[in-house]
């Protein structure tokens, strides 16, 4: 696997476009945890040297001045060189006891640098100057470990930020480097049914990650396009016996035709059986274009509301004489409300009536009797529904029955090209209908039911 | 009456101009669509057969170029799917029939005799009359010799059809799409049935018959000759 398509990875790359904001936010809480912790120190030296003073001031006051200069004296022999200052000073500015050279230029709390007693640089002392009667005294605080803890603050957070810097990446790697391992994985698949095998799927990963459930929905996908290639395979296969058997039987009625042996009226009739061969395999080659233009687009130009019931009347009115004349009864049993509206290509409606009408005379059989329904439901569902008295179809027989060139008797001497439901399932799917067959018990019924028109 | 065929197929088009010529007109081929379009604005010419699929230019390019330049000149569309959109959009561009291929030789002079005598105020006719036949549109009855015959909807909107044309082929196909609205060639014999229950209203119970078969062209309403 190569490292570029790691770095490039939305992984890697989505860490890359936080980090600076992690350590924004690391930053932000670092000087805060600095701040915080200096104010309560200086609280605390606040706190000593208040104390402090509150002594001095006792002893000045029951003990006398002489007394404050002796524990000032005392005080400032047991401190340790640059850790405290201490003076005590006259009006005038004379130190009267203390390790201070000259009182600080300030009154109130405030902080001075001196040079360090013992070593180069600068010592920086907190303090404050009072007046204690008639003597004014200072007192402080050497500040070092204060910065010193201060640092040591800071340079955590900056061990803190590397570790996050370095967390961060190392995760980002190994999360991009998994996901381009599956992808690579996915796309291996892709290689594989891009040659031709339909039978490979994506193992199923454990995870449920993005890219696992991609997975399982990529593997349904395959299932189903390798159930479309297999139904186009076999639709070819059987266009190609559907169209060799009229085009075989054209053959040899056109030898027979142009056989010398024959006499005229002989030949006409043979020529007029090439020419419905002929014309038979024209509208086998018409519906199946039409089936497949019909799936294929989504156009609903086509599409005009109109009246359901008024549709369906108009079809029964066309067909009934041609069924009467052949043996059977068509009748229109239950209507819809005048007013329930359906939107549909009403050509491709009328087709789907025709051929649900054609497909019960044909099949089923003598003085059969067949009922046409169109019901509405509150909901502004629209219901179309033909039914027969016939052999009906077996239940498991069903489904395959909408696929093209399906027939139930084999052979195909049905006079139909088993593709009369196909082309119905086409139309059903097109308008986002829903079809189903059923038990007429006897016979077959056909349901198509409409959802609701949108609103004009 | 000169036909222009524009067909890429050379053999049908040489069938076709072999068929039209034997029935008395006279027609030229042209297989590109840009020579069509040519052809139609610089030569006299009275009908176009016009091929959807062809080479140079397609067969709805060169029919909206020949209406924008503002020739009249009535055109059949020739496609290989009978499909709604195809249809319609033919028709949107400008042309005034289609047939779908193949097709019956005898449907495609129906045609060219519909459209070469197509009445231009076909719409404002209120009243038809072929023989002793009347037909009201308005009133939607009909009568002959002075008996009036009880017809169905599709009854009489397919004698009105056949009354249109009296005296000319209507073809199966031209029933169906004009009676019923079908765009497809039903598997049944739907207009064989109707014709033959029209017959026997308007012809059986009187002495001469009005409405003929033409045997594998269609029917035809006219008076006897």
């Amino acid at each position: 696997m190569r490292l570029g398509n790691i770095l490039a990875g939305s992984a890697f790359r989505l860490a890359l476009i936080f980090l600076p904001l992690f350590l924004l936010v690391l930053l932000a809480a670092g000087a805060y945890i600095v701040r915080v912790t200096s104010d309560s120190i200086y609280t605390e030296l606040r706190a000593q040297i208040s104390e402090e003073l509150i002594l001095f001031r006792d002893i000045r006051l029951q003990e006398g001045t002489e007394a404050l200069n002796d524990a000032v004296d005392a005080l400032n022999r047991t401190s340790v060189p640059d850790q405290r200052l201490i003076g005590l000073f006259q009006p005038d500015g004379t130190l009267i006891a203390g390790n201070v050279d000259a009182l600080p230029p300030f009154q109130g709390w405030g902080t001075i640098s001196l040079p360090t007693h013992a070593g180069p640089g600068m010592t920086t002392f907190y303090g404050t100057t009072r007046h204690l009667g008639g003597v004014t005294i200072f007192i402080s605080r050497a500040t070092k470990y204060l910065t010193n803890t201060e640092a040591a603050l800071v340079r955590t957070l900056i061990a803190a930020g590397i570790a996050v810097v370095a967390t961060v990446l190392a995760i980002a790697v190994i999360i991009s480097r998994q996901s381009q391992t599956k992808l690579d994985r996915v796309a291996g698949i892709f290689d594989r049914v891009a040659s031709g095998d339909l039978a490979v799927r994506l193992p199923k990963g454990r995870g449920t990650d993005q890219i696992d459930r991609i997975s399982s929905r990529i593997n349904e996908h395959l299932d189903r396009l390798s159930i479309l290639v297999e139904g186009t395979r076999n639709t070819i296969i059987a266009i190609a016996h559907d169209l060799k058997s009229p085009l075989n039987r054209a053959s040899v009625a056109l030898q027979q035709a142009t056989s010398p042996s024959k006499a005229a009226g002989e030949r006409e009739h043979y020529l007029a059986e090439v020419q419905d061969e002929l014309a038979n395999l024209s509208a086998v080659f018409d519906t199946i274009l039409r089936i497949s233009r019909i799936e294929a687009s989504q156009d609903r130009s086509g599409f005009t509301h109109f009246l359901a019931s008024a549709l369906v009347r108009d079809v029964v009115e066309t067909y009934q004489p041609v069924i009467e004349d052949a043996g059977q009864r068509l009748e229109l049993t239950a209507e819809a409300p005048e007013t329930a509206e359906i939107f549909a290509d009403r050509r491709m409606l009328m087709q789907m009536m025709a051929n649900l009408i054609e497909n019960a005379s044909r099949y089923a059989g003598d003085k059969a009797l067949i009922t046409v329904s169109v019901s509405a439901g509150l909901d502004g569902y629209v219901t179309i529904g033909v039914a027969d008295t016939g052999p009906g179809i077996p239940e498991e027989k069903r489904e395959d029955v909408l696929r093209s060139f399906h027939r139930l008797s084999p052979g195909g001497h049905d006079g139909g090209a088993g593709l009369g439901l196909a082309l119905v399932n086409a139309i059903a799917n097109r308008h986002r209908a829903h079809l189903a067959l059923a038990d007429n018990r006897p016979g077959l019924r056909v349901t198509v039911t409409f959802p609701p028109p949108p609103l004009a | 009456m000169k036909i222009l065929i524009a067909e890429d197929d050379r053999r049908s088009a040489e069938f076709i101009r072999n068929g039209l010529e034997e029935s008395g007109h006279s027609a030229e081929c042209v297989y590109d669509g840009r020579d069509a379009l040519t052809y139609c604005l610089y030569n006299p010419c009275d009908l176009v057969i016009l091929d959807r699929m062809m080479p140079g230019m397609d067969g709805l390019s060169v029919l909206k170029a020949l209406r924008s330049s503002g020739r009249k000149l009535p055109v059949i569309f020739l496609t290989a799917m009978g499909d709604v959109d195809d249809r319609v959009e033919g028709l949107m561009a400008g042309g005034d029939d289609y047939l779908v291929k193949p097709f019956h030789f005898s449907e495609l002079l129906a045609r060219i005799a519909a459209l070469v005598r197509r009445p231009q105020n076909a719409a404002d006719i209120t009243h038809l009359k072929v023989h002793d036949l009347d037909l009201n549109l308005l009133s939607h009855s009909a009568t002959r010799a002075g008996v009036h015959i009880d017809l169905q909807a599709k009854e009489f909107a397919l004698l009105e059809v056949l009354m249109r044309n009296a005296g000319r082929i209507v073809t199966k196909t031209m029933l169906l799409e004009q009676v019923w609205d079908f765009n497809f060639d039903p598997q049944t014999t739907v207009v064989e049935t109707h014709i033959s229950r029209l017959r026997a209203k308007v012809d059986k119970p009187f002495d001469t018959a009005l409405i003929h078969t033409m045997r594998n062209a269609g029917y035809s309403l006219h008076a006897p000759r």
